[in-house]
């Protein structure tokens, strides 16, 4: 019987459409699901019917892209409610939100940019995980952002992140491929990111793929989650788990998704390094 | 407006590519060609949220032009809500009025209502709906008067150009049939029943039926005014067919007792 209860220490994947069928018959040890939960917002129909059926059987991990919590405004009632409708009738292990923000002036961006790095912003965004929490009833993990733009003080963002976290009693939910797009577009070591972020509070990391885009001659890695891991993310993971043990580790694609099987062996490998470690530690 | 205000309306404008002459300002002038990594990013969003609702329209128009519409119709409606699944209730609307579309395609806007209305019914509400064996039993002279509504899935759908004969050719067959263009006014219906989604072509005669029903008319009621259209409309072979694919509401027994 699968513990439903909390995401194993093990290896997870973003679960698509296209992989439904090929996924719920998948009895991988550990194997658990992470959705956005915006692409289930719906009255009723087969994608609920399909959330079900994993909700039955996996540990399922919802992941939020549009709460805006590092946003001028409060979180949208409307979107709390719909999202804790989802939470009050699935009861997933883990809910998650991002570090940024995704609407301003009622436009929706679908991209989650990086909030103002200074004490103004993080005051509010502690707000807006506090009341989305204390809506939702339940804590929740946040994501750090990747970065394109050098926002002023974007050296300070590791800090303000985890002082977030502290500060609202939320969980942090760590991107390895985000810290590798900062260091690469703003020269943010992904260093400071493994020496502040606090292992302890670690509720999930995530693993992705990102891809290069040329503007005005000069290359930035988007985070596009359309392409395998990276070797610098392979290996910022091994540092990770190094120095803080092993966490619940999703695989995320979202774009030229390939074939279950294909992201099912990227998720073997990130399992396997997880096995290794484990087993150096209990041999230490 | 205060200099948090700023920071999120100086991004937002840049985005919105409406205005990006005061970014310099926040990120240094050397870096402000970077905003087109999250232009990019909200480009390539809302206009596939556009083409993956719309996909007979979609194949009809190519990918080039699709592209172009639906990145007009993401600067006219950007979205306002997350649910990027449920962006571009307004598309069918803009496409009639879009003067490009008016004078080469007129029969578009109808292909792209057909679009919608399948996810419409893909994702509505669940809801039972009324079977045979519920009306086992019931005196057959209640039945007439019994008005159960529609299910929520069904969609109703009138066009003056033969637009569902363009859309099912291009959904379903495998070779595209030709469609005369010339051929009139058709009805059509778009539902779910057993979570899968069927749809079919209707008569007028069955379109006022199945609409005077979604307005909580009785059947006896609903027959008179289809028979105005049809003389020889069947009341029974009718209200056997949809009861038989679930398009009408559950009763409950008291309801039809009543």
């Amino acid at each position: 019987m699968v513990d439903l209860s909390k995401l194993p220490l093990n290896a997870g994947l973003g679960l698509k459409p296209e992989h439904y069928d090929d996924a719920l018959a998948c009895s991988k040890d550990g194997l658990w699901f992470e959705i956005h939960p915006e692409n289930y917002m719906v009255a009723g129909g087969p994608r609920l019917t399909w959330l079900q059926a994993f909700c039955d059987k996996f540990p399922m991990s919802f992941h939020g892209v549009g709460l805006s919590l590092g946003g001028l405004d409060r979180p949208d009632k409307e979107h709390l409610k719909r999202l804790k409708y989802l939470i009050d009738r699935f009861s997933p292990t883990q809910v998650s939100e991002h570090f940024a923000w995704s609407k301003h002036d009622n436009i929706y961006f679908a991209d989650l940019l990086p909030p103002p790095i200074n004490e103004a912003s993080l005051n509010r965004i502690v707000a807006h995980i506090e009341e989305t929490q204390e809506y939702l009833g339940r804590t929740i993990l946040i994501e750090n952002p990747s970065l394109y733009l050098p926002v002023a003080g974007f050296e300070e963002l590791p800090h303000i992140y985890v002082e977030a976290a502290k500060r609202s009693g939320a969980g942090l939910l760590f991107d390895l491929n985000n810290i590798a797009v900062c260091a690469a577009n703003v020269d943010l070591p992904y260093q400071s990111w493994l020496d502040v972020v606090p292992g302890d509070i670690v509720g999930e990391v995530h693993l992705a793929g990102s891809s290069s885009r040329t503007i005005k001659q000069e290359v930035v890695l988007i985070d596009s989650h359309d392409a395998p891991i990276s070797e610098l993310v392979w290996q910022i993971f091994e540092k990770f788990i190094d120095k803080n043990g092993v966490k619940p580790v999703l695989i995320e694609r979202d774009d030229n998704i390939p074939t279950f099987d294909e992201l099912l062996a990227e998720r073997d490998h990130a399992a396997e390094l997880m096995r290794e470690f484990s087993q150096k530690a209990t041999d230490v | 407006m205060s200099d948090e205000q700023k920071f999120y309306e100086i991004i937002s404008k840049s985005i919105l590519g409406a205005d990006h002459s005061k970014l310099g300002d926040l990120i240094g002038d050397d870096y402000v060609h970077r905003i087109e990594a999250h232009r990019g990013n909200y480009k390539m969003s809302t206009q596939s949220a556009i083409i993956s609702a719309y996909p007979i329209v979609a194949k009809l128009v190519g990918d080039e032009y699709i592209s172009r519409v639906a990145q007009k119709f993401v600067e006219e409606f950007p979205p306002k809500a997350a649910t990027l699944t449920q962006y571009g209730d307004e598309f069918p609307e803009f496409l009639r009025k879009f003067p490009p579309v008016q004078k080469d395609l007129p029969w578009l806007s109808a292909v792209a209502e057909l679009d919608r209305a399948w996810f419409y019914a893909y994702s509505a509400k669940d809801e039972i709906s009324l079977r045979a064996e519920t009306l086992q039993g019931k005196a057959a002279l209640a039945l007439p008067m019994l008005a159960p509504g529609l299910n929520p899935s069904v969609n109703l759908l009138r066009f003056t150009v033969p637009a569902y004969s363009i859309w099912r050719t291009n959904k379903q067959d495998v070779e595209v049939k030709p469609v005369n263009l010339k051929s009139g006014a058709e009805w059509a219906v778009v539902w779910r029943n057993n979570n899968q989604v069927h749809h079919q072509s209707v008569s007028q005669a069955e379109y006022v039926f199945l609409t005077d029903i979604e307005g909580d008319l009785s059947f006896a009621n609903a027959y008179a005014e289809a028979v105005k259209y049809d003389q020889k409309f069947d009341l029974q072979q009718q209200f056997s067919h949809w009861l038989s694919v679930g398009l009408f509401k559950g009763a409950s027994n008291a309801q039809i007792d009543k």
